[in-house]
């Protein structure tokens, strides 16, 4: 089992979405966040006053499939997310040791399904 | 003799003074209906273009207001040949309308409504047109555009009121114009990003603070008691008439919200609140045109059909695949072109339910389409000329991040505190 943490552009989140749930990937989880990489820092204007803005708005998607899902999984993130520029976010790919789904108290990869 | 003089002239000074009471606080309702069209429709839209809206009822308010002032006012109540008057600033002397209230204060009132009709449209192109040509075509609509159809309305030599044509606070005038102008808009700006798939399928983009636009359409609610009453002009002499049309106001916009609780109800299995604050929007804008010459029942009647007519509207705009963010199309326009027509039928006099025959209903059908026709020509023509030479729409970038933060350099929730 893995998990993928995936930040993208809050204007991708629908394709991506949808590419998931067409290769049978419907579970997920999303948070929106802020962060900070390699892209160009922005200002905004607050009643006069100037300020950087360091932190961008992005969504982070939670998703943690089987190991056989995981090429599948990246590849529906990459085609839908990306922009071609600095900013399009990152992917991070973790192990995990188990999951349980409590209505049914199942574990493993059947709690994942 | 002398004694007596001074008593009239004492008299006069009285019917004017409440007179002006009643229309400035009138005036004032009307105008805090810009704080409503704000609300609800930054409400409507996503958070990333929720400062947007804001500048547009600004742009509305305050470009608007200032066009109104230049020539808007000219055109609407100078010497009318019919079609439109020429004037400057806020006109001098008699304006035929026989007046208790100084033409300054009759100005700031009918602003009111240019400023309402304006704020139609920001709803409809909403998340996706530039601020810079939207104020341009804001100064053209209230220098312009919106006068005319007042003169022809309103202005006692406008060859609609010279036909009969009745619109009492503009159900055709000020409705069906912003919301025909809003189709028009709507049709040239193309609709959202990821709105409609290609294989058909409507994506629905939901508001993101429905508790927002719902208190904006409470404002609008409130501020209507000013739009409709108001439109008398005068208090002194009018009692009977203002209640009248508080109450019609009042019956029709409930009746609205109840035809749409279950219309949706029945249609869909749920009641859908979002479809409510329309319907009873819908049947505000529904009543505007006949508050004063219908009973109580066809006022209900009236905003019952109305709410019903919403829900059929909205769904039909969205398969023709014209986006209208906020659904001013179908509240402004459609039921525009409804309650104006409905008073050929429910007026109590010349009504054709009520033995008056159909000369109303034709003179209304025929005033609601010139003014619909006439919106939606110069609107789709201006729109054009917007398009092909300063650019009406931001480009796919800006939409994506969002105009607030695109281009506004804000955004409405910037920070975790």
């Amino acid at each position: 089992m893995k998990k993928i943490e995936a930040i993208i552009r809050p204007s991708k989140l629908q394709s991506v979405q949808q590419g998931l749930k067409k290769e049978a990937i419907p579970c997920i989880t999303v948070i929106p966040v802020k962060g900070t990489g390699l892209q160009k820092t922005y200002s905004e204007r607050y009643r006069g006053a100037e300020q950087t803005m360091i932190l961008q708005t992005r969504v982070m998607i939670i998703c943690v499939i089987s190991d056989e899902n995981l090429e599948t999984c990246i590849n529906v993130i990459l085609e839908n997310a990306g922009t071609d520029q600095t900013g399009d976010g990152k992917i991070f790919v973790y192990d995990v040791q188990d999951a349980i789904r409590i209505s049914s108290k199942v574990r493993g990869n059947d709690a994942i399904r | 003799m002398q004694e007596i003089t001074e008593l009239a002239a004492q008299q006069v000074e009285v019917i004017r003074g409440i007179d002006t009471v009643w229309v400035a606080i009138c005036a004032a309702l009307i105008f805090q209906m810009e704080g409503g069209f704000a609300l609800l429709e930054a409400g409507f839209i996503r958070a990333k273009n929720a400062m947007s809206i804001i500048a547009k009822v600004i742009i509305d308010v305050a470009f608007g207001g200032l066009a109104f002032f230049l020539v808007g006012f000219g055109i609407a109540y100078g010497a009318s040949n019919g079609w439109f008057a020429f004037d400057t600033g806020i006109t001098d002397g008699d304006l035929g309308l026989g007046l208790t209230v100084s033409n300054n204060l009759f100005w700031f009132i009918q602003l009111g409504f240019a400023m309402a009709a304006i704020s139609i449209v920001s709803g409809a192109v909403a998340e996706r047109m530039k601020l810079w040509p939207y104020a341009l075509f804001v100064f053209i609509f209230c220098a312009v555009m919106y006068p005319m159809g007042a003169n022809w309305v309103w202005n006692p030599g406008g060859w609609l009121a010279n036909m009969g044509f009745n619109d009492f606070a503009g159900s055709a005038a000020v409705h069906t114009m912003g919301g025909f102008t809003a189709l028009a808009a709507a049709i040239v700006l193309g609709p959202r990003l990821g709105k409609y798939q290609d294989n058909g399928e409507i994506t629905p983009i939901p508001g993101h603070n429905l508790p927002l636009a719902a208190v904006g359409a409470f404002m609008l609610w409130f501020g209507w008691f000013g739009f409709n009453p108001g439109s008398t002009l005068a208090a002194v002499g009018n009692w009977q008439l203002i209640g009248q049309v508080v109450s019609n106001t009042f019956l029709a916009s409930a009746a609205g919200g109840v035809a749409t609780m279950a219309y949706t109800h029945f249609r869909y299995g749920q009641i859908d609140i979002t479809m409510v604050i329309n319907g009873v929007l819908a049947g505000l804008v529904a009543i505007t045109a006949g508050c004063n010459v219908v009973g109580p029942n066809s006022a209900i009647i009236i905003g019952f059909i109305a709410g019903v007519l919403v829900d059929v509207a909205v769904v039909v705009i969205d398969r023709m695949k014209v986006d209208d963010p906020v659904g001013a199309i179908a509240v402004h326009g459609i039921n525009g072109v409804w309650g104006t027509i409905a008073v050929g039928l429910f007026a109590t006099e010349s009504g054709l339910f009520f033995g008056g025959g159909a000369g109303q209903l034709a003179t209304q059908s025929i005033g609601v389409l010139a003014i619909a026709a006439f919106s939606f020509v110069v609107t789709y023509v201006v729109f054009q000329i917007l398009k092909a030479t300063v650019g009406v729409r931001v480009s796919r970038e800006v939409e994506n991040t969002g105009i607030d933060a695109a281009t506004l350099g804000i955004e409405s929730y910037s920070t975790f505190e």
